[in-house]
């Protein structure tokens, strides 16, 4: 018998039970829909974790103590242990960024911009143009915002870096003295032009607007260039001294290896941003006991109805016997005609889902405080639960249209 | 098509009733059979037999000059599925699906008829029975009457040798009796073999040969 004979069938059946059939999908639908909603949640949330600890590299940096050691020493000290994962040695936090001016010929950009190190570990997520290959190259923010307030979030009033992939900023920092007295006099003045070869979605790597990620060897020349000079060793160590060292780690899994290493070492450390990721691993579990259990529950429900609907079908059941149908293909067009409803519920619910993302999405985006947060789509959900249900069809089937229960009816 | 030594029983609380006592019987194409008796007396039992649709407890069953006095489930339906139609006294019709739908449904196992032939010949079938004007009709939107013609047209449809109908007029009134007797008559005339159960006492004058059911024993009583 053709596939598309099975199909007609299955569909005169449900035009036999509409109303039953109608209620069937909603029941699934709504299934479909909270297991693909439970999913994506879940995966929201812990993608949002997951950039937290990998692309805001904050989450990536031990404090070592320094206590009464020379920091040069000490960082000298570290180098030679040869811990494996870090990546980068910050004789304090100063060094992580610095703030610049930055310009360009064209004029239209403006104002202030952070610069970072482009060291492994600093992870951020390319929208256009290509990473960092080479000494006196940036990676920036897709966005400039060209006043002197950075982190403001009117979006009209943005530059689009992706405009610029190509051409050069200009960046302007002064480096100047500083005297015990407290006075300071300017020594130089720097303009150093970095050609921007690539932007990176600044939303999704927790960076403001006006950010830059610049060659590490460039970078380590503007810190060395833009840091105070001052008047002696001992002014600078004193103004430096309730400063850790900070250690950069390639990846945030890496970092309690890190934090051993370092105090079997007898090096006192801490971390520079603590995440606490107890929310996360609780709202995982939520999902998944909560997944397990629509799984169970429904398949109850859906074995229930079946079976009461079925109790219903036996006329028909008989109608297709007298008039030759063998048991094979009335098993066949019963499990067709579920599978059917079961695959509809599911196409319905897979079509709303990503409608239901557009929507929070957009709640989102407009929502300052909640921008940065990504909305992820999972089906894994709802296409574990398809199979499953279908099986379950197959099986409830199976042994619906066993002799004895035949029998039952005749 | 012949029934030899038929006996039919059923163990009820470890009582046994024997609802079937060796009936005889044979049927040729052509002939109306009729079988009457009181209640309970067996007829459906014994057609049922007939049409493969329950198993004897004893006794062989011929059709085509074959016993298929046991046969598997599947080998059953596809019997009945070339050579039986039924027609039973609550007509056993869908009612969601148009008489149309209905009695296309027997044409979806028959390997003989093209997808794109089915309609064109539930049609006709349907026409042929006087229901040309009712194709679309659902079961509720029909008479008694015109129910049973949907219901005979789907059991006529695969062409098969032999029609059972039990009890087809008892849900009629007496026009409509009358109407679905001549009908299976002219039936029985086109080669083929028409088996009613019947307590009307009109089927006698359409019949060729009428049987008596008493307590389980078959009998003729008139040719
Ligand atoms: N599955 C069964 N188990 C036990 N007894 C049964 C079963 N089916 C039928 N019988 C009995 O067999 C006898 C004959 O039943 P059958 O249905 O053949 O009668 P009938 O002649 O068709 O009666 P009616 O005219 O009322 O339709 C009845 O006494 C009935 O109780
Ligand atoms: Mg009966």
């Amino acid at each position: 018998m053709k596939i598309t004979d099975i199909l007609s069938l299955s569909y005169l059946n449900i035009k036999t039970s509409k109303f039953k059939a109608f209620i069937y999908g909603l029941i699934l639908f709504f299934f479909f829909l909270l297991l693909g909603l439970l999913f994506s949640g879940s995966k929201t949330i812990s993608s949002f974790a997951d950039r937290y600890t990998n692309t805001d590299f904050h989450y990536k940096v031990a404090m070592v103590d320094i206590g009464d050691a020379k920091r040069e020493d000490v960082i000298k000290e570290i180098e030679s242990l040869n811990i494996p994962h870090i990546s980068k040695i910050f004789s304090s936090n100063i060094d992580i960024f610095t703030t610049t001016k930055i310009s360009n010929v064209e004029n239209d950009i403006n104002g202030i911009v952070e610069l970072y190190g482009n060291y492994q570990g600093i992870e951020y997520v390319l929208d256009s143009g290509r990473d960092i290959e080479e000494a006196g190259e940036a990676v920036c923010a897709s966005s400039f915002y060209p006043g002197l307030l950075s982190h403001v979030n009117d979006k009209s009033e943005m530059i689009d870096m992706k405009t610029k992939v190509g051409k050069d900023i200009f960046i302007k920092y002064t480096q100047y003295k500083s005297f015990f007295n407290g006075e300071t006099i300017d020594l130089n003045t720097y303009n150093v032009p970095l050609k921007v070869v690539g932007t990176f979605d600044w939303e999704k790597s927790l960076t403001g607007s006006n950010a830059c990620y610049v060659a590490e060897e460039t970078f380590d020349e503007i810190i060395k260039t833009s840091r105070p000079v001052y008047e002696n060793a001992e002014m600078e160590e004193d103004k430096l001294k309730d400063l850790d060292i900070l250690v950069l780690v390639d990846k945030y899994e890496n970092l309690p290896i890190v934090l051993d290493e370092l105090q079997k070492n007898g090096y006192e450390t801490s971390l520079y941003y603590k995440l606490d990721l107890t929310p996360v691993v609780v709202i995982e579990k939520v999902v998944t006991y909560l997944s397990i259990s629509i799984f169970i529950g429904s398949v109850f429900i859906v074995y229930q109805f079946i079976k009461n609907t079925y109790r219903e079908n036996v006329n028909q059941i008989k109608l297709y016997k007298f008039i030759g149908y063998k048991k094979k293909l009335i098993t066949l067009i019963f499990i067709v005609q579920y599978s059917l409803l079961t695959f509809i519920s599911f196409i319905t619910a897979s079509i709303i889902l990503p409608i239901i993302r557009l929507i929070v999405s957009n709640i989102f985006y407009n929502n300052p405080n909640l921008s940065a947060l990504e909305i992820k789509l999972s089906y894994m959900g709802v296409n574990l639960y398809l199979i499953f249900v279908t099986l379950a069809i197959i099986i409830i089937f199976f042994r619906f249209m066993s002799k004895k229960n035949i029998e039952k009816w005749s | 098509m012949k029934l030899e030594h038929i006996y039919k029983e059923y163990n009820l609380n470890s009582n046994k009733i024997i609802v079937l006592k060796d009936v005889n019987i044979e049927f040729k194409p052509n002939n109306f059979y009729a079988i009457m008796g009181r209640s309970g007396s067996g007829k459906s039992t014994l057609v049922n037999i007939l049409g493969l649709l329950d198993e004897a407890s004893s006794g062989n069953y011929y059709l085509n000059e074959k016993n298929i006095s046991s046969l598997s489930a599947d080998a059953k339906s596809d019997i009945i599925a070339k050579q039986i139609g039924f027609v039973f006294q609550s007509f056993y019709l869908n009612n969601s699906l148009t008489a149309l739908e209905n009695v296309m449904l027997p044409l979806y196992i028959n390997k003989g008829v093209k997808k794109e032939e089915r309609k064109n010949i539930a049609t006709s079938m349907l026409k042929k029975l006087g229901l040309s004007d009712r194709l679309n009709h659902k079961p509720k939107e029909l008479s008694g009457g015109e129910q049973q013609r949907v219901a005979i047209a789907r059991a006529l449809i695969n062409n098969p040798k032999i029609i059972i109908a039990d009890e087809p007029t008892g849900n009629l009134d007496t026009a409509n009796e009358i109407e679905i007797f001549k009908t299976l008559k002219d039936i029985s005339k086109e080669n083929k073999i028409v088996i009613v159960v019947s307590h009307n006492p009109v089927v006698i004058d359409y019949c060729d040969y009428l049987y008596e059911m008493n307590d389980g024993i078959l009998k003729e009583v008139r040719r």
